[in-house]
């Protein structure tokens, strides 16, 4: 029954095109690539700058630091958002950083986003925690994004329901812009790939009201970047 | 140099004095004008209506009377645009008068065009004391992409003081059969046009379309208000007397 | 479509009256195309990115039906449940069986055209389900009981006291119109909903093919809850929106932020791949794709087809003079601006949308605007030439072209026209202007003042003294 409705779709497209039913057509290389320009003979470290730039723009401080300095950018950062409670992924970038040790000497509620437990439970506090921390796996230079693959411990509603947010990225993953963020998800097809991918750019934001920006309507309305620099 | 002049509708009837200064403007440089009567209307009218069989009448008649013409300068952006943009599509079905549409299309051009591009004007002795702005027509500007022409040429004129005008490229309400058959709307765009050239403070209004032209003339009449409308061929050949 | 209770003249007349549009319009629009026109100019070859946004768009949809079965293959590989909806009818029933199923009690919805299209809304309703839009802007005008005013930007005409009032009733007390607070306001309320609702339905801004995904684009965040919180996830899709694979996205998802507000990305760009997975402890756990034909197909191999690149970005209303003045609710349909004065007669008919084709001076910006470069305006004369050919037009009009059509090609009838137009309109002119026009002249002297044709029209001059001059 569905099968039929599908194919009567499909058919009709075929026969108002004009011309039999098509399968398995793909696209063609495309000639013009129009964002070359944009970084072209640009190296990594001004990949980075204009990475911190654009954030800097759109309301986000990015921290750029060693690994050894995290604990003090890291309390910096609490201090800053007043935060009280948290909640981060379930990640070993994050667990190299003895992220849970910092969290804990600032006195920190902290929970971290376990599969394991209690499902309702853990969404009800991350509702109710004052920053998400996460590991992003890629940074966009041109846009300021971050790309996080979602999945098991690194929960989705982590960057999503506390009104602030804490992305933390390792240098060497920012790339020029989103032509090489969607080959890597390209690449990664065949694979499976996860439920969920965000590309995240700054705080929520609307001009809903009169075109008068405001942040946070309903993500984060506060984001931070700690840009770890590659040793 | 040879050419003919296509006069549009719009100017032999109620403008003939654009097409006389277009003359005299070419004629100064040495061009020798001719004027092909059988020519009536491009057709716009009927094309933008949906009456398209209507329109190729028009055309047919148009791509006749131009048949021997090395080239066509024509005082209105508009109409160069639907002689270059539409007449090709317009026979599509018929090869033979596609071919000879698309030979029109090529050797038209629009007044300041074939001034900067084909006479490659660079030094225009005219003096017109005045502060003026420009409305850039959108069959000009958008249709045929000439945006700078006009206002090179002016910028050549003594004593003409040129000021920007603000939303330079929106429409002015024209639109053909739009500002009679939308009056209402087209009066609200019309009206917009006239504030932003209130707020330049010019005493002219300088222009490549009558369309446009007769209709924010007609408004700014209508609200008796004094500011001067002209065809940039009238200020070039008004100022010439220096 | 809507069953509108105004014709289009008098949807006009009121917008044209309304001392709130007048103001909030321009202010949007100029915001908007501002931010288009500065995104444009940094990239500096903008063309060259139209082009290629343009040709993805138009082999995607020449291929639709090969790009459709390979997107649902995978939809359903990754454990996600497809509906096609050749009508509206079909998409309510379906979206209608799915909350009866789950029993749902309420839905959020984040922001999408297509349910508007199918009114899915009061669909829901009619059955006791509370709906809830969630994107800021659909929020309030669902508050205010209307419809979307703009693609992007759905309330841009309401102003902040009239949201205040709003929000202050449902909140039960009063609220300032400070924007933070009315947004912090929303925050709180519609944070209560999502945790509560049964199903979330968004739209889709793009789906990728190779992947089975739908990608959403937000600033707010609204798709992102949508998408994760609820049970049940339902994704509502016109069956245009799709693009090859992630590649391609790129492009499109690059020219739709910039061409609709000026940023370089929104804020969200979300990949919806499938449900949740089995090692997840968030996101839905069933995930629905409605696929909505809804006329689309007759759009196919026309002349319009073009239309079906559409990346419903509202560049072409932010430019377009028609639309700062009239704003999207004179348009009576769930489009509006000039792709709604082009797609609203091909999805409902010439019958109801006669007119929509006409509101528009085919002043080209739209087509000018456009980052996948449909021919708009074009668009409009096509359908004016349709109109036409199906006899849908006055006759007084037809006999008029006629007459043009006539005279202009029989170039001595068009030169006695010319000859008498000075004093066949004599009786109308006084002092060389005429102010008040019969007919179709009448339309253009209700506004402003039409001069008298010349004594002696340019041919004549040139018979009697213009022709022997040349040096
Ligand atoms: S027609 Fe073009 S400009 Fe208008 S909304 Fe669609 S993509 Fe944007």
């Amino acid at each position: 029954m569905d099968l039929k409705k599908q194919e009567d779709f499909l058919n009709n497209i075929a026969s108002k095109l004009g011309r039999p039913r098509r399968s398995g057509v793909e696209p063609p290389k495309w000639e013009s690539k129009p964002y070359l320009h944009l970084y072209e003979g640009k190296s990594h470290e001004e990949l980075i700058e204009d990475f911190i730039t654009n954030l800097g723009q759109l309301n986000t401080k990015v921290d750029r630091i060693s690994r050894d300095q995290f604990a003090a950018s890291l309390g910096n950062v609490i201090q800053d958002f007043e935060v009280r409670s948290t909640v981060y992924w379930d990640d070993e970038a994050l667990d190299s950083l003895c992220l849970s040790d910092v969290l804990e000497k600032n006195q920190i509620d902290a929970f971290r986003w376990d599969p394991n437990e209690n499902e309702e439970e853990m969404k009800q506090r991350t509702a109710h925690v004052d920053l998400g921390i996460v590991f992003a796996d890629l940074g966009l230079a041109e846009t300021g994004t971050v790309v996080l693959f979602n999945g098991g411990g690194r929960g989705r509603l982590v960057s999503l329901l506390p009104p602030k947010f804490l992305c933390i990225l390792s240098e060497k993953d920012i790339v020029p812009r989103l032509t090489q963020a969607v080959q890597k998800v390209h690449e990664r097809v065949s694979e499976g790939l996860p439920a969920c991918i965000n590309f995240i750019t700054g705080p929520s934001r609307t001009g809903d009201i009169e075109m008068d920006l405001a942040f946070g309507v309903h993500g984060p309305g506060k984001v931070h970047v700690i840009l770890l620099k590659d040793e | 140099m040879k050419v003919s002049l296509f006069i549009t509708c719009l100017a032999d009837v109620f403008y003939p004095k654009v097409g006389m200064n277009v003359v005299e403007v070419l004629r100064s440089y040495g061009v020798e004008v001719d004027f092909p009567q059988d020519q009536t209307c491009c057709g716009q009218p009927a094309f933008n209506s949906g009456y398209h069989k209507e329109a190729r009448e028009s055309a047919r008649q148009l791509i006749k009377a131009f048949a021997d013409s090395p080239m066509v300068v024509t005082p209105s952006g508009s109409c160069a645009s639907m002689i270059r943009h539409y007449y090709p599509d317009l026979f599509k079905d018929e090869p033979e008068w596609k071919e000879r549409a698309i030979e029109l299309a090529d050797k038209t051009y629009e007044f300041s065009e074939f001034l900067v591009h084909v006479l490659k004007v660079e030094d225009i002795e005219a003096k017109f004391p005045a502060h003026a702005t420009y409305h850039h027509s959108c069959h000009m500007s958008r249709g045929l992409g000439l945006k700078g022409e006009p206002i090179k040429l002016l910028g050549q004129v003594e004593d003409l003081e040129m000021e920007d005008l603000p939303y330079c490229n929106d429409c002015c309400g024209f639109g053909g059969t739009f500002a009679a058959k939308m009056s209402d709307i087209s009066e609200k765009m019309v009206d917009e046009k006239i504030k932003n050239i209130e707020t330049t403070g010019a005493d002219v209004l300088i222009g490549s379309d009558m369309g446009c032209l007769m209709n924010i003339g007609g408004r700014l009449r209508r609200l008796g208000k004094e500011v001067r409308v002209m065809h940039v061929a009238e200020v070039l050949a008004e100022g010439g007397q220096k | 479509m809507s069953a509108h209770p105004l014709i289009f003249n008098e949807r006009v007349d009121k917008a044209l009256a309304d001392p709130i549009l007048k103001k909030a319009l321009p202010l949007t629009q100029d915001r908007l195309r501002g931010g288009r026109i500065n995104a444009a100019e940094q990239l500096g070859n903008v063309e060259e990115w139209r082009e290629l946004a343009s040709q993805i768009r138009s082999h995607t949809i020449a291929n639709l039906d090969s790009y459709l079965e390979e997107l649902v293959t995978n939809v359903r590989k990754n454990g996600g449940h497809v509906h096609f909806a050749a009508t509206s009818d079909d998409a309510v029933e379906i979206i209608t069986g799915i909350a009866k199923e789950k029993n749902a009690k309420s839905v959020v919805k984040s922001k999408s055209m297509v349910s508007e299209e199918v009114h899915i809304n009061k669909h829901l309703e009619d059955m006791g389900i509370k709906v809830v839009e969630s994107d800021l802007g659909e929020y309030i005008i669902q508050l205010a009981n209307e419809t979307p005013s703009h693609l992007i930007a759905p309330a841009i005409h309401k102003t902040r006291e009239q949201v205040r009032e709003m929000f202050s009733k449902v909140a039960g007390r009063q609220l300032s119109d400070e924007t933070t607070e009315l947004t912090a306001f929303a925050r709180e309320k519609l944070r209560q909903e999502f945790l509560q609702a049964d199903i979330g339905i968004s739209g889709c801004n793009f789906a990728v093919a190779e992947s089975g995904s739908v990608v959403l684009v937000s600033n707010e965040g609204n798709a992102r809850l949508t998408t994760t919180v609820p049970k049940v996830h339902i994704a509502m899709m016109g069956m245009e929106r799709i693009v090859p694979t992630w590649n391609e996205l790129d492009m499109v998802v690059s020219m739709l932020t910039r061409s609709a507000t000026g940023q370089k990305i929104s804020v969200y760009v979300t990949g919806i791949n499938s449900p949740r997975q089995s090692e997840d402890s968030d996101g839905p756990e069933e995930f629905h794709l409605v696929i909505l034909d809804n006329g689309r197909s007759n759009i196919l191999g026309t002349a319009y087809q073009e239309a079906l690149n559409c990346i419903r970005c509202g560049a072409c209303l932010n430019v377009c003079p028609v639309y700062r003045h009239i704003g999207g609710h004179a348009y009576g349909g769930v489009y509006s601006g000039p792709i709604g004065a082009v797609l609203t007669p091909l999805l409902g008919g010439y019958e109801e949308w006669l007119e929509l084709p006409y509101a528009s001076s085919l002043c080209g910006a739209c087509s000018e605007a456009c980052p996948v470069k449909i021919p708009l305006h074009d668009l409009l004369i096509e359908h004016r030439k349709d109109e036409v050919e199906m006899g849908l037009t006055p006759f007084s009009e037809k006999m008029a072209f006629k007459g043009f059509g006539f005279a202009t090609s029989h170039p001595s009838v068009y030169e006695t026209a010319v000859k008498l137009a000075h004093s066949g309109m004599g009786f109308l002119a006084k002092d060389g202007v005429i102010s008040k026009g019969p007919g179709m002249l009448g339309g253009w002297t209700d506004v402003r003042d039409l001069p008298q044709p010349a004594k002696q029209s340019f041919r004549e001059w040139w018979k009697k003294e213009g022709k022997g001059r040349n040096q």
